[in-house]
């Protein structure tokens, strides 16, 4: 009954409009409610469907409000229009949607290729990737370390993984996706305590690691009891900081303690001052710092 | 002639003296302000009573001689009669040289400034106060010292080890050890190290009179120089820097 009168133009410009309406905000919601580890398409797709179809939005609209148009195209690219400015304007305000869109932008295609060989990069300790151009992986000299530090996974699960990477071990840093579960982990608390603006780069936090694990092995590598927030208590004890009757850090105090590295009264002991003495050489003890100020 | 008035309050922890001073009158209106404060550490435990209120003096006049302008009439209300003695009879029949030089200092001062009046007076609650504020700012000066410097314990209730910087250079070692066990609960005792010229001087203070970190540290230390063992406090003078003291404790301690 509506579309009786149409001519096949009309129906055209309202199957390339309408989608419009709600594709947008399609993206948004998968945006705003997925996880920063769980890569969605959606975003992606709504953004690029947006931004080609917007100028044929505006230039539809436009020609309704010059010419005579059928009043179905130009009311429904009316709605298209205000439906994606206003999906456009919550994307600008919201940082987190905004992010997610803008991550996706230069790979739209890394879900819906599934045979597609994903790049990626597998953390072991001692072995370091700072230069992401670079595949191959640089090994410390130190054969003793590496032979007395088993790698964190077999080889056989490596392939599977590189086959299939599990979404929530995964981090996507330069354009390339890194499976280190320390480093998730630390985002994962990021996320939890709302920490955006001061937040390690992945070179930073295989830095730390780095310096980190000349003093407890294993640290940071996401079964660790030490993490970056137990970390930065450390550094804030060393630069002279009262936590003693600190309520909110006192997980973190107990834990330094069982590793050894602070004393129960908040005082750094031998480890400690090791410890704090190396991640001063990496040149990061303030930035570490910051990771728990308020 | 213009009037000042001084009232000075001081005290002594061990060696340490400490005193404070007011000045009022027609030049310096307010009363109930601490001009200046200061310490001392004496050679000997002797006249302790006596240095903290010749020192006072001491620094009140001076700061009078600075700021004056013209001759002035000083009254001082002196709380202690050996004091006032000593005062009234110029340091005669004393023969302690500090005590001698300060005397002498004060008669110098005094007279360049005007003519001095001695009051013989009680101890005030002014002269409680200014004690009071001057063994506060001491206090805190030590607690600066303790939160400028590096600290950590060698184990869970064993030794703290403090390495101080040159700013705690006029502070003895023994008086901040004794102030370091005093804050601190639970240790086995302290150990400081500080920077003296070309050497380093460590106070090793046990207070159950083990030896056992300074045994291994001695052992690892190529700069070692002398050590004199008492006790529970125990000085190791090494050639060694500092970094490379706090670097041997480590090791000594873990």
């Amino acid at each position: 009954m509506i579309l009786e009168g149409l001519s096949e133009m009309d129906v055209l410009l309202i199957l390339i409009v309408a989608p419009n309406i709600f594709l947008p905000w399609i993206g948004i919601v998968k945006a705003a409610l997925t996880r920063p580890d769980d890569y969605t398409v959606w975003p992606a797709i709504s953004l690029y469907y947006a931004l080609i179809s917007f100028t044929a939005i505006f230039l539809i609209s436009l020609s309704g409000m010059l010419t005579s148009i059928n009043p179905i195209v130009g009311l429904s690219s009316i709605i298209a229009f205000t439906s994606t400015v206003s999906a456009m304007i919550l994307v600008l305000l919201s940082e987190k949607i905004g992010d997610r869109f803008i991550e996706e932008l230069p790979k739209p295609s890394l879900q819906t290729k599934k045979n597609e060989r994903i790049q990626m990069k597998i953390y072991e300790p001692y072995i370091y990737y700072y230069e992401t151009s670079k595949n191959e992986p640089h090994s410390r000299p130190t054969e003793q370390r590496a032979s007395q530090h088993a790698p964190v996974e077999a080889p056989s699960s490596k392939k599977t993984i590189q086959e299939k990477p599990p979404s929530q071990n995964t981090v996507r840093v330069d354009g390339q996706t890194i499976m280190d579960k320390g480093y998730m982990k630390y985002l994962r608390w990021c996320e939890e305590n709302y920490r955006r603006h001061d937040r390690l780069t992945y070179t930073e936090f295989l830095k730390i690691k780095e310096a980190a694990s000349k003093i407890l092995p294993r640290i940071l590598d996401g079964d660790s009891e030490i993490g970056v927030p137990e970390l930065s208590i450390l550094v804030r004890i060393s630069l002279r900081e009262d936590l003693r009757n600190n309520a909110r850090w006192a997980e973190a105090v107990e834990k330094l303690n069982k590793s050894g590295l602070v004393s129960r009264n908040c005082k750094l002991m031998p480890r400690g001052v090791k410890m704090v003495k190396s991640l001063k050489e990496a040149g990061l003890l303030e930035k570490i710092a910051e990771q728990t100020k308020p | 002639m213009k009037k000042a008035r001084v009232r000075v309050g001081g005290g002594c922890r061990g060696r340490l003296i400490y005193y404070g001073y007011t000045v009022y009158g027609d030049k310096w209106r307010w009363m109930d302000k601490l001009e200046d404060y200061g310490y001392r550490f004496l050679p000997r435990r002797d006249k302790t009573g006596l240095t903290p209120y010749l020192y006072g003096l001491r620094s009140a006049l001076k700061k009078i001689m600075d700021e004056a302008d013209g001759q002035y009439e000083l009254v001082y209300y002196c709380p202690s009669k050996r004091l006032y003695e000593l005062l009234f009879s110029w340091g005669d029949g004393y023969r302690d040289r500090i005590i001698i030089d300060l005397v002498n200092e004060v008669k110098g001062l005094s007279n360049s400034i005007g003519y001095m009046k001695i009051v013989k007076s009680k101890i005030t609650d002014t002269e409680k106060w200014i004690r009071k504020k001057a063994e506060d700012k001491l206090t805190e000066e030590v607690e600066e010292v303790f939160r400028s410097c590096r600290s950590w314990i060698t184990s869970e209730d064993g030794y703290m080890v403090y390495i101080l910087d040159e700013s705690s250079k006029h502070m003895p070692l023994e008086y901040l050890s004794s102030m370091a066990i005093r804050k601190e609960n639970n240790i086995k005792g302290v150990i400081l190290a500080r920077s003296s010229g070309t050497v380093t001087r460590l106070l090793y203070h046990s207070l159950d009179g083990s030896k056992e970190i300074l045994d291994k540290l001695r052992k690892m230390d190529p700069g070692f120089v002398s050590e004199r063992r008492g006790t529970y406090r125990s000085l190791y003078i090494t050639r060694s820097s500092i970094d490379d003291i706090e670097e041997l404790l480590l090791e000594a301690a873990s």
